[in-house]
């Protein structure tokens, strides 16, 4: 009896721990999950590069650019899997849509977050009290708004409508945050905080949409971002921007850095950004693709 | 059709195993499992009847209960009254979205399951359930003409999409061959436990909207928005740690059961009965919570970069470190050859956006109008449509499409392509087509009428040459 009961002590106390007890060799299928699982555990770790040096891009030129508010045209990806009949369309792009972009505000983060800047939208919840120790650092809080809905009647709107979007930006272009305004009926709208953490980056840099930057890992190839979204760009998507929102519009064709990626899902993201603009010229991901209205800084274009 | 299957998956094959349009703004799992282990969509998508094709769809002759009459009016012949389209919208629904002009395979598909499940599973989450009749102007419509305009309406809609199917292919052996993935097995497979992990918390859960899940695993679509999804305990037995050398890593048994309401069977014009995820219970029976809602439990593996911690209980994380890769659902790690899994983990997943139709004349209803409907939906009278539906001659020269030798179904495809970039609704039927060695002649059909100029400029914007008539 002495002698069970000591044995009883050691098995119950290893109950806790944890047991190795699956098998990742049962088929080729736990076989393969297993070894890009092991791949993503080497992918950790990796030196996050901020977009910024690259490209020469300054958060504060967004308090210069002209206009002061810009607008981004978006077009849809529309695809028609969900189909219930035997036919599958391919993916195209449809009518775009404006979304104007404007600062709230761009100041030293301390501001935001010590000096209770634009308390209202509680800024010092979500940027991290660090960048509140460098005096350099500064931080916006960028609206984004559906033009589109903007002007349709509360009757025209359906639940979960994204009206619109503030991002909580920092001067390497990482989201810390993002609060969304969703239509919920005639009388109130929500809005829902989507706080990006630290450890556990779940947007690629500014991935809501409808607009996106890359992640803070993204390597910018030096080139002319147009020749890369010249197919999606095309005579059809100029004619329809010229139609609907600025007879003068023409694609920028500038230097300046494309970087593509695939964020932590899997998902394409393909940015083209011009040198020295704050803002991205092209943005292409599994939902939409996305030109900005060309942009200039003080007097360059 | 497997040609155009095959080049869609080759040019999106990235997409595999991943979260697709849909926008993933929270991936802790901590915070994910622990605020949204139970949820349901802040307004319970209904439930509603899918139109069958072999009942002509929304053409169907009902009465003012929502019965079967064939002394009574279809939806979209009183859709037709309001909208001032005439017969139009019926006649084109009963001509297009029915199984008559099928043959073979394709027509015995068409009669056991084509419908309008997308059309009813988007309107269900996007539009409140029409739950009394509504007069509008003269017109009294019945719950079921709402429920078919609704369901006509959103029957091609802009969505989020993760994952894709071969509609095609049987489901067979196949699917447990995981030593030779076909591009069939990779479309069944390729919604990964993470994926649908994470879109469920952060749109059901953490956005609180609907989201829609093809439940047929294999080739047939059954599109049923989600009602609910609980995350049932996660047990010590479920956690165990995995070794390869010197690397390891942490993985977990995640068990769940969701919720869709239901099409099947349903009369058109039913009421549905409330939905309360509170109700389900934390074991792996499924309820039954009546006719209108029917539920299914899944299990898979997602692995952590760290020791994940539950509470006693199991209902929260303590602590847990990063996911990591894609996981693996249960039946696949356990498939068998024999096995059916043709009801198993959601073949695709899908959030309706915007009522958009195709416009091509051979899948939305070209004589639906959004705007026409939302104000049916609030008891207003839509206002007299000035335009009139018209038909065009587009003449084109061959070089337009390429030259080489022509089909007419080639020449649809490449004027429709342009056409609906402006999302304009209109018709293009194949024996219309008339192909010569000078040119080519494409009438077209427009329900609401089209300018011309706007047309010729944009076919110009295309570098399609085309003069109209």
């Amino acid at each position: 009896m002495r002698f069970i009961l000591p044995l009883f002590i050691i098995v119950s106390s290893c109950a806790h721990q944890p047991v190795t007890g699956w098998n990742p060799q049962k088929n080729a299928a736990t076989q393969r999950m297993h070894e890009k699982t092991l791949k993503a555990l080497a992918d950790d770790g990796r030196v996050p590069a901020s977009p910024v040096p690259d490209l020469s891009v300054s958060l504060s030129d967004l308090n210069r650019v002209r206009p002061g508010k810009f607008e981004v045209y978006v077009f849809p990806k529309v695809s028609g899997i969900q189909n219930k009949t035997s036919d599958t369309t391919d993916v195209y792009l449809s009518q775009p849509r404006a979304f104007e972009v404007s600062v709230i505000a761009e100041n030293p983060c301390r501001q935001f977050i010590q000096r209770g800047l634009f308390g209202s939208l509680k800024p010092k919840d979500v940027f991290p009290q660090a960048l509140a120790e460098n005096a350099t650092r500064r931080c916006a809080i960028i609206e984004v708004t559906d033009k589109r809905l903007k002007t349709m009647g509360s009757g025209e709107l359906k639940a979960n409508d994204q009206l619109s979007m503030r991002l909580f930006v920092d001067d390497t272009y990482r989201v810390h945050a993002v609060d969304s305004t969703l239509y919920e009926t005639p009388s109130k709208n929500r809005v829902v905080r989507i706080v990006n953490e630290e450890n556990l980056s779940a947007f690629s840099g500014l991935s809501l949409f409808p607009v996106d930057l890359p992640s803070s890992r993204a390597k910018f190839v030096a080139g002319k971002p147009s020749e890369q979204f010249n197919s999606l760009l095309d005579g059809v998507a100029v004619h329809q921007i010229r139609n609907r929102f600025s007879r003068s519009f023409a694609p920028v064709d500038c230097d300046g850095g494309v970087t593509t990626e695939r964020d932590d899902y899997g998902s394409l993201v393909k940015v083209g950004w011009c040198k020295g603009m704050p803002w991205p010229s092209y943005t292409e991901n599994a939902r939409f693709f996305s030109v900005t209205q060309p942009l200039s800084v003080g007097g360059a274009r | 059709m497997r040609t155009l299957l095959l080049a869609l998956f080759l040019s999106t094959s990235a997409l595999a195993q991943d979260t697709g349009g849909f926008e993933i703004t929270k991936n802790s799992f901590k915070d994910l499992y622990n605020q949204h282990r139970i949820a349901q969509p802040k307004v319970t998508p209904w439930a509603g009847n899918f139109f069958p094709y072999s009942s002509k769809g929304t053409a169907i002759k009902l009465d003012k209960d929502g019965n079967d009459d064939s002394a009574g009016r279809s939806p979209m012949e009183v859709y037709g009254v309001l909208a001032r389209v005439g017969n139009e919208a019926h006649d084109w629904e009963k001509e297009n979205h029915s199984c008559d002009n099928l043959t073979g395979e394709l027509k015995k598909s068409c009669e056991s399951w084509w419908g309008h499940c997308n059309g009813w599973a988007a309107a269900a989450i996007k539009e409140l359930e029409p739950r009394k009749p509504i007069k509008v102007g003269t017109q009294t419509l019945s719950v079921a003409e709402q429920k078919g305009i609704y369901t006509e309406l959103w029957l091609s809609s802009a969505s989020l999409n993760a994952g894709w199917t071969d509609k095609n292919k049987k489901t067979g052996a196949w699917v447990h061959d995981h030593n030779r993935p076909s591009e069939s097995y990779k479309m069944f497979w390729d919604v990964s436990p993470r994926a649908f992990f994470l879109i469920f918390t952060n749109y059901v859960g953490a956005q609180k909207t609907g989201v829609v899940v093809d439940r047929f695993t294999g080739d047939e679509v059954w599109n049923q928005p989600i009602v609910g999804h609980r995350f049932l305990p996660i047990r010590k037995e479920d956690i165990s740690q995995v070794r390869d050398g010197s690397r390891s890593y942490w993985s977990a048994l995640i068990r769940v059961k969701i919720y869709w309401a239901n099409d099947l069977g349903t009369a058109p014009g039913h009421i549905s009965k409330p939905f309360d995820i509170k109700k389900v219970k934390d074991t792996e029976d499924v309820e039954y919570f009546g006719e209108d809602y029917e539920g299914r439990y899944l299990a898979f593996r997602l692995n952590f970069d760290q020791e994940l911690v539950m509470s006693a209980n199991g209902t929260t994380v303590t602590s847990v470190g990063r996911m990591i890769g894609d996981g693996i659902w249960e039946h696949q790690e356990n498939s068998r050859q024999a096995g059916n899994l043709d009801e198993t983990h959601p073949d695709f997943i899908w959030l309706p956006t915007d009522p958009i139709q195709d416009y091509n004349g051979n899948y939305g209803n070209p004589y639906m109008d959004a705007s026409v409907v939302a104000k049916i939906s609030r008891g207003q009278p839509p206002t007299p449509s000035t335009p009139t539906a018209s038909q065009l001659r587009l003449i084109f020269p061959p070089r337009a499409f390429g030259g080489a030798s022509l089909e007419a179904e080639d020449v649809k495809k490449a004027v429709t392509k342009v056409i609906r970039r402006e999302a304009i609704k209109h018709a293009i039927y194949l024996k219309d087509i008339e192909i010569s060695r000078n040119r080519v002649l494409v009438p077209v059909r427009f329900p609401q009428g089209v300018n011309s100029k706007a047309l010729e400029s944009l076919f110009k914007a295309a570098d399609m040459d085309v003069r109209i008539e």
